[in-house]
């Protein structure tokens, strides 16, 4: 079995490098991510900050420009990201490229890339303290447009709504965009003022993965951090962990739609970082994360009341989500299903059979993640608020140690808090 | 059992000709944790109408391709769900326009469930009771994509560009074609396509040919050679209209451009393909004067992008997005193409696009998913996996002008628009 050979390096106060050397890949990727506060004030202009430094820099002064660079470096793809993580906003920049054996004049692409992403993070195109006013604009727009445009993803737009019916005073319960009129707001002196606090204050993780070789990106970086002495990197607030509310919180929203959607929304006062993380986890994949748990095989297969029936954990916020497209009319029959699975699980009524079938789902998806950069990544940027890395081995040990009762406990851990329902009009 | 070498990748598989009728191709990637199976048919949502052996034409109803892929999980003694459950892989199955898929992941007991899947593909079981069942879900699996504005700007679109193949019907079919189907149905496509002549295999990660052919040598049953024969009702050249509005919950219009194309032989080649992902990225690529212009005009967003679908008589380029203006966004496209075919393909743009298209055709080998399931694609298309990236290298600006003169057609063309309801 292959194994992750993670090598962390610190840059400066604030800011790690981290290399996944891994020959088997044909790409390598290279990526900043940065977390801070999610605070309702900045989120975006943070959101448009990494939008701007996305699309130019000094060098590539616009779009256009920056494009052609990347065709001629073989199709080189930079991808930008704004989610949560906790109660933090976390904004990923990065760049993913052929590794230079393909290369058809026997030039670096991995070189030219890393130059790239550097020079879009260190060198964009300001003047006067200022971003240019005229892209700012468009980029707020297409922004705007993103934000408005998440309705179009029902199943994400319900998980979304419950999360801010669920959580009205926890950061986690903004929007990771912002709202489309701090959005209008944001200038370019803002934006300066964001960029400069960023590669002065903020936590920065660097990350390359693939075969190509870090020592060139950490020694420039470690030089350009070294102009940068006095960082003030400030604590990220802990995530906020609530019990759930004594009466369940309810909320149905009505479009013009032909499938219902119902999202559940569970409390624990179980997240990181808990000992028994591991065991919900493992509650969690058995109750509804794989074709053969309780809701896909109950909700599913023997009611027959939808497509998909699902769980998931957030182990920063010690939440769970169960999730349902189906009919309005099904809804109450659904709801009562899904708490019926879930008190099967608190009183132990199951298998030893599901045990070892969720054990084994869960030990394919770790030894998987290796043989995916995209997998790897995700797996290790969602560990950055942690204190320290864990590898799919470690984890995949830890998951073979969890129990009956540890299960048991785990479910008895999560309560009900909000129902919410985004269903069809009622005179359609 | 040939081995297929490619130069550029230093990779390769191995073909062979299973005893059975079955086409078996192994693509062994050793320093892998994990293994990827994708058993196929060629059978998809299309294939509404055929006969065997020169027998009476035969018409079934529309999603049946798709209900029967459901219905294959399930077995007399449990379903294949709760099999794989047993060997921890992680499976699934894709029905698409003119193929079906069956597939697993596996990071242990890779024998096992390469086992599975042979053996449940190969005995099906359907009662009036099961097939009732499946109703139900299939129904919400059909309105989930209702709600899809994605899904509905794209069949909307083929709805405007097809008179009557069937690719303007979507793959699920509809709650009224599906309520048609039953057990004895099921059973005579199952007994068409599900022959293993008409079938293939690839797999691929950590696994040796050996290691497949024992497994395979045991599981599969030998089919005797049938001779499929599918039709189409006749398609004329033409479109049907040249525009299609639907109103659900958006909030930005979302369009799609979409241009036909007749292309006359079974299926597109990989220069055919190669020629047109140039193209469509010479016109509406990020680095295309077009992509900035619009964006500049506020007419589009990140989300626009364009594309090349092709399969048993159909092709469609499209341009797809979210506009204040689909409209005037749909014009500027149009005249864009025209300029180009008028003024030509500059040289130096045409090299550097080409660049980026051979780049994204090494980025698909860093996946055992996508090289099992381009395998399977390619199979079917009579070419093998290599060949998109060779089609690529060798592509010249003389094949992309002459592309640019036949393809991407006014009269040929439809806009198909999502408003917000």
């Amino acid at each position: 079995m292959i194994m992750t050979k993670i090598d962390k390096v610190n840059i400066c106060k604030g800011v790690d490098f981290i290399t996944v050397k891994d020959n088997r890949f044909v790409t390598s990727s290279v990526s900043a991510t940065i977390i801070l506060p999610l605070d309702k004030e900045t989120a975006s202009q943070n959101a448009l900050l990494v939008q701007m430094l996305k699309h130019s820099c000094k060098e590539y002064p616009d779009f256009t420009a920056l494009n052609r660079r990347l065709d001629e470096l073989y199709g080189a793809n930079i991808n930008s990201v704004v989610t949560k993580i906790g109660d933090c906003q976390m904004l990923h920049l990065g760049i993913s490229f052929i590794d230079d054996r393909f290369s058809l004049d026997d030039s670096s692409i991995s070189s030219q890339c890393v130059k790239l992403l550097c020079s879009l993070l260190f060198q964009p195109d300001i003047n006067n303290n200022s971003f240019d006013t005229k892209t700012l604009e468009l980029e707020k727009r297409c922004l705007i447009e993103e934000i408005q445009s998440e309705i179009s993803e029902k199943r994400h737009y319900a998980i979304n709504r419950c999360t801010q019916v669920m959580m009205p005073d926890e950061p986690a319960g903004l929007n990771r965009l912002g709202t489309i009129e701090q959005a209008q707001n944001v200038t370019a002196q803002d934006l300066y003022k964001t960029w400069c606090n960023i590669i002065k204050n903020a936590n920065i993780t660097f990350m390359l993965l693939g075969p190509s070789d870090s020592s060139d990106i950490i020694e420039f970086l470690k030089n350009k951090f070294a102009d940068i002495n006095d960082r003030n990197v400030k604590q990220l607030p802990k995530a906020i962990i609530k019990e759930a509310s004594d009466r369940i919180r309810e909320q149905v929203d009505r479009m013009p739609v032909t499938q219902s959607k119902l999202v559940m929304g569970f409390r624990s006062t179980c997240a990181y970082p808990s000992k028994d993380i591991d065991a919900m986890k493992f509650m969690t994949m058995l109750f509804g994360g794989t074709p053969s748990s309780l809701l896909f095989k109950n909700v599913r297969e023997k009611l027959s009341l939808c497509y998909y029936c699902a769980a998931r954990y957030d182990r920063q916020k010690g939440i769970m989500f169960v999730d349902s497209g189906l009919e309005e009319k099904n809804s109450q029959l659904a709801k009562e299903e899904i708490l019926r699975q879930l008190d099967r699980i608190k009183n132990g009524d199951f298998t030893d059979d599901d045990i070892n079938e969720t054990r084994l789902a869960m030990l394919t998806g770790m030894k998987m993640i290796n043989d995916s950069q995209w997998s790897m990544q995700s797996w290790y940027i969602n560990q950055l608020l942690d204190n320290e890395f864990v590898s799919p081995e470690q984890a995949a040990e830890k998951i073979e140690s969890v129990t009956r009762e540890d299960i048991i406990k785990a479910a008895n851990m999560v309560k009900l808090d909000t129902i919410y329902l985004l269903a069809g009009q009622e005179d359609a | 059992m040939n081995y297929i070498e490619n130069s550029i990748l230093k990779e390769g598989y191995y073909e062979i000709n299973h005893p059975t009728g079955l086409k078996i191709y192994i693509y062994p990637k050793k320093d892998s944790n994990s293994s990827y199976a994708v058993f196929g048919t060629k059978y998809g949502s299309i294939d509404t109408q055929f006969r065997i052996d020169g027998e009476e034409w035969v018409r079934v109803p529309e999603g049946i391709a798709h209900f029967l892929e459901h219905k294959l999980f399930e077995s007399e003694d449990g379903d294949a769900f709760s099999r794989y459950a047993k060997t921890g892989a992680s499976a699934n199955a894709f029905t698409s326009f003119d193929r079906t898929c069956y597939l697993f992941s596996a990071a242990q007991n890779f024998d096992e469930s390469l086992e599975i899947l042979l053996d449940f593909v190969q005995h099906p079981y359907f009662t009036e009771q099961t097939v009732q069942k499946e109703q139900g879900i299939i129904g919400q699996e059909i309105k989930m994509y209702e709600d899809d504005p994605g899904w509905r700007v794209y069949f909307n679109l083929l709805g405007c560009l097809y008179h009557n193949h069937p690719v303007r019907i979507e793959i699920a079919g509809t709650i009224e074609s599906i309520a048609k189907i039953d057990a004895e149905l099921l059973y005579q496509c199952y007994k068409t396509f599900y022959n293993l002549n008409n079938m293939s295999l690839a797999v691929t990660g950590n696994i040796t040919p050996e290691q497949v052919l024992k497994i395979a040598d045991k599981t599969l049953k030998q089919s005797v050679p049938i001779q499929i024969e599918r039709r189409f009702d006749h398609e004329p050249d033409s479109i049907v209209r040249d525009r299609a509005e639907q109103k659900l919950a958006v909030a930005v219009p979302m369009f799609m451009l979409g241009y036909k194309e007749n292309i006359k032989q079974e299926f597109c080649s990989s220069e055919q393909k190669a020629e047109m992902a140039i193209l469509l990225e010479l016109i509406a690529g990020k680095s295309s004067a077009l992509y900035s212009s619009l964006l500049e005009q506020g007419l589009i967003n990140e989300s626009f992008s364009a594309d090349f679908d092709c399969g048993r008589g159909y092709a469609v380029s499209t341009f797809t997005g979210e506009s204040a203006d689909p409209d005037k966004t749909a014009q500027e496209i149009k005249n864009e193409i025209n300029r180009l075919r008028k003024n030509g393909i500059d040289k130096e743009r045409f090299e550097a696009v080409k660049r980026k298209i051979y780049g994204s055709s090494i980025k698909i080998f860093d996946s055992n998913e996508i090289i099992g399931n381009t395998i399977i694609d390619s199979h079917f298309a009579g070419n093998s996996i290599f060949d998109d990236m060779d089609a690529v290298a060798s592509c010249t600006l003389e094949q992309v002008e002459k592309r640019l003169n036949n393809a991407l057609i006014d009269k040929l063309c439809a806009l198909s628009v999502i408003l917000p309801a």
